[in-house]
């Protein structure tokens, strides 16, 4: 018995590793595709590059460097909404990414609009916790969750010291990373930023072409979205500006 | 009756002090002598009666004579119950010229009443003529230079001669604009021979310059002194021990200074009006230092001239190099040769980046009198050598040869000449995000919880396993020698407690369930189980005497009993083993 639970356990986590793994897809392979994309953007056919880079997308393919890549081309094609959007999407998976910081800063030089693109959630941004992704806050928790409820399995046999001092620090791991996880969990789920993918939108005061235009915004701009309702979504801009715009102006990051 | 008299008498005494009226004002003037030589002074003095008020009598005639104030006394005199009080007024004169003068009289005014005094006359002889020994104090000055430029200095020496005592001495200079006086040493004193007499020098010298050019006599210089004259009365020098002094006021002879102009031919631009002979110094220390440390540049300018028009000289204008300045000091120095100053400047030169800083020369410019001619002085150039150190981002490279020479090469910020994205990502594995389906459905609430259900289930498990029959048993078993040990040591334990526990421990420790036991019992029991035969025999005996014990009332104590039985079982239990 002693033996079995520990297996059990590492079996467990392997089991889940293994149905992370890339499926297989219909036609080209993912990988097929992405070099196919690849190659159309160093020969300068950057709409091919985009079209790939998408259909990857479409098919449940999500990562950061796809994602950049979509950016490099959109932004050659001068879409510079679309091109930032990739990149701020990217940023969700490789945050920590010096070429994806570069081109995201180039591109937000060229923005019309002297708004803050920041606006992530205030304690995640406080804590650091902006420069780690989602998917490693979790692999951190369930490690120590793992390690946490093993000590707990290992002191039902056994009470030797070193039993009760790996618990307690264990218990210390797991308190943070549970707060990690749940800040950085809540920040992904209520991440209401939007990015401006057309050259210029009019911001109304009501969901409706006829309302006064409040003010406009431009290409690349990023706003926090509120609710949506009969293709108008409410924006906001950091400085409590607000108003109505058509959702197919702008595109939420998450 | 005593009390009316001694008001009376205070009153009579305040009456009598009360001053008298003005019509009692007189005013009288003495001298004390009525020939003198220009060489003398003459004592003066004039007495107003009746009066202790500060009326001051005005004299007339005073314009021949240099008048020197000698003080005031007051007098008052009870003679034959009458009462007279008066002021004295004591002056010297000096005659300024012979011949013979008039001197008052002397007027006071007192209660819009104005009274004079009568006429003294005073016969003046030149003092040489005279045979009045002028020699026995004269003062003299003297010009080293009577011909200079504007601003040069020219030594004035003044000696007073004497062979008399003197005091209180004090020097004028006539008021002349554009004239400027520094005495440039200390007064000294010393003996010097003229015309076969012993004198006594009282010696000053002064550095005259002069800001405007010009002809200048300079005169009078004048030394004013009491000449101290010792008592001829034998009675005063007894009792009072004292001099009587006269005020005296020796007059140099005049000096001559002429003072020509700067010359305005090849006058350079950057003259600042200095005027003598200077020489400048520039040191640098240290001449290698890391970029961003400092060193300090000193640069002095010494000499003898006006040293308070040495310029201040402009911090060193290096690009690269930052020059913070100090406060320049000026330090003045006289001596015999006349005055000069010493100027200090300080720079701390800080250079921004490692190289080789080339540190131009300072240039000071003066009019040199002896030269007659405008001098420029440069210091030399110098190298500051900056090192990197503090500025991480230079570089230097010395040159190869030994030879002391540097050469840097200075970095420039990298200038941005054009604007582009970086490159793609093209590795095949940027597809996949690892262990990124461990935040998605069913794995998610696995990774959450799968932990802690793990953890119940074994929970449970091992709790029902501790409370299974054989678990159960397996313990009594372990635990049935303790169980038997903490039974034996409670106080008061009988024959039959201890049998019981003993047949308590059979049934737990071998899994038995005797009733009661019996000698036969155990020993069928223990052999079954492998003890020894003599750890049986003692059984057999511990058991026998406890029955004993039981039925018949032994004598054996129970306590000893029972240390026996612990001892046997621990035989058991060796034998079990």
């Amino acid at each position: 018995m002693k033996r079995v639970i520990p297996i059990l356990m590492a079996g467990l986590v392997i089991l889940m590793m293994v149905h992370g793994s890339t499926p297989a897809k219909n036609g080209e392979t993912a990988e097929e595709l992405f070099f196919a994309a690849n190659n159309d953007y160093k020969e300068v056919r950057y709409d091919d590059a985009v079209a790939g880079y998408r259909t990857l997308i479409d098919r449940g393919y999500e990562s950061g460097h796809l994602y950049y890549n979509l950016g490099n081309a959109a932004l050659k094609l001068a879409n510079l909404g679309e091109a930032i959007l990739a990149y701020e999407r990217a940023r969700l998976f490789i945050p920590r990414d010096d070429d994806l910081a570069f081109n995201l800063a180039y591109a937000r030089d060229r923005t019309r609009d002297a708004v803050s693109n920041e606006g992530g959630f205030a304690p995640v941004e406080m804590l650091g916790l902006g420069s780690v992704t989602l998917f490693e806050v979790f692999v951190v928790f369930t490690v120590v969750n793992i390690l946490l409820f093993g000590i707990l399995c290992i002191r039902l046999f056994t009470r030797r010291e070193w039993t009760y001092y790996a618990l307690i620090i264990a218990a210390i791991l797991m308190i943070t990373t549970t707060s990690a996880a749940a800040l950085t969990w809540y920040a992904n789920i209520y991440d209401d930023r939007a990015v401006v993918l057309t050259e210029e939108i009019a911001v109304r005061a009501g969901p409706d072409a006829d309302d006064t235009v409040l003010f406009r915004l431009h290409e690349g701009t990023i706003v926090h979205t509120e609710q949506q309702e009969s293709g108008w979504v409410l924006i906001h801009l950091s400085d409590e500006k607000r108003g109505w715009t058509e959702a197919a102006d702008v595109a939420r990051i998450r | 009756m005593k009390k009316y008299l001694c008001l009376f008498v205070v009153m009579g005494c305040l009456c009598t002090a009360i001053p008298g009226s003005a019509a009692d004002v007189g005013v009288t003037i003495n001298l004390d002598r009525r020939e003198a030589t220009t060489a003398d002074t003459v004592r003066l003095e004039v007495s107003v009666s009746d009066t202790r008020s500060g009326v001051r009598p005005h004299l007339a005639g005073m314009d021949a004579f240099t008048v020197t104030e000698g003080g005031r006394s007051t007098r008052v005199e009870i003679v034959n119950g009458a009462m007279s009080e008066g002021i004295t007024y004591t002056y010297f004169l000096q005659p300024k010229k012979t011949g013979h003068f008039t001197i008052g009289p002397a007027t006071v005014t007192a209660n819009g009443r104005t009274v004079e005094s009568k006429t003294v006359s005073l016969d003046v002889a030149d003092a040489a003529a005279s045979g009045t020994p002028e020699d026995l104090i004269f003062f003299e000055a003297e010009i080293a230079d009577a011909d200079v430029y504007v601003d040069e200095q020219t030594i004035l020496t003044l000696k007073l001669y004497r062979r008399v005592t003197v005091g209180e001495l004090s020097l004028s200079f006539p008021d002349m604009e554009y004239l400027n006086y520094a005495q440039i040493r200390q007064s000294r004193e010393y003996m010097a021979t003229r015309g076969g007499k012993e004198y006594r020098v009282l010696d000053v010298a002064y550095a005259l310059t002069s800001s405007r050019a010009g002809t200048y006599e300079i005169t009078p210089i004048s030394m004013k002194m009491i000449v101290l004259q010792q008592s001829r009365s034998p009675f005063d020098e007894f009792f009072f021990s004292t001099r009587s002094g006269r005020p005296y006021v020796a007059t140099a002879n005049a000096v001559k200074l002429t003072v020509h102009a700067l010359p305005d031919k090849e006058k350079p631009a950057g003259f600042t009006g200095l005027v003598g002979q200077f020489v400048m110094e520039a040191q640098l220390e240290p001449k290698t230092v890391s970029a961003g440390e400092s060193a300090t540049l000193t640069l002095v300018i010494e000499g003898r001239g006006n040293a308070n028009r040495i310029p201040d000289m402009a911090a060193p204008e290096i690009d690269g190099v930052r020059a913070y300045a100090d406060q320049p000091v000026l330090e003045t120095m006289r001596d015999e040769k006349g005055a000069g100053g010493r100027k200090t400047m300080k720079w701390a030169l800080v250079p921004e980046t490692a190289g080789r800083y080339e540190l131009p020369g300072c240039e000071l410019i003066f009019f040199d009198p002896n030269r007659e001619e405008y001098v420029t002085v440069m210091t030399p150039h110098m190298v500051l050598l900056a090192l990197p150190g503090a500025d991480k981002g230079t570089r230097t490279q010395a040159a190869s040869g030994g030879n002391a020479s540097v050469e840097t090469l200075r970095k420039k910020a990298v200038r941005q000449i054009g604007e582009d994205i970086l490159p793609l990502h093209t590795a095949a594995s940027g597809l996949v995000v690892p262990l990124r389906s461990l935040t998605r459905g069913w794995r998610l609430w696995t990774a959450v919880f799968g932990p802690a259900i793990a953890y119940l289930l074994c929970l449970v498990g091992v709790t029902l396993r501790r409370k299974s029959p054989e678990r159960l048993s397996k313990v009594r078993t372990r635990n049935a020698p303790k169980v038997l040990a903490r039974k034996t040591r409670a106080p008061e334990t009988g024959p039959v407690s201890l049998i019981d526990a003993f047949t308590e421990y059979l049934n737990d420790r071998f899994g038995i369930s005797l009733g009661t036991v019996t000698v036969n019992d155990v020993e069928l029991v223990l052999t079954r189980q492998g003890v020894r035969a003599e750890t049986v025999a003692e059984v057999r005996s511990i058991v026998h005497r406890l029955e004993e014990a039981v039925y018949a009332g032994g004598e054996k104590t129970q306590d000893t009993l029972a240390r026996t039985l612990r001892d046997v079982v621990a035989r058991i239990e060796k034998d079990i083993r």
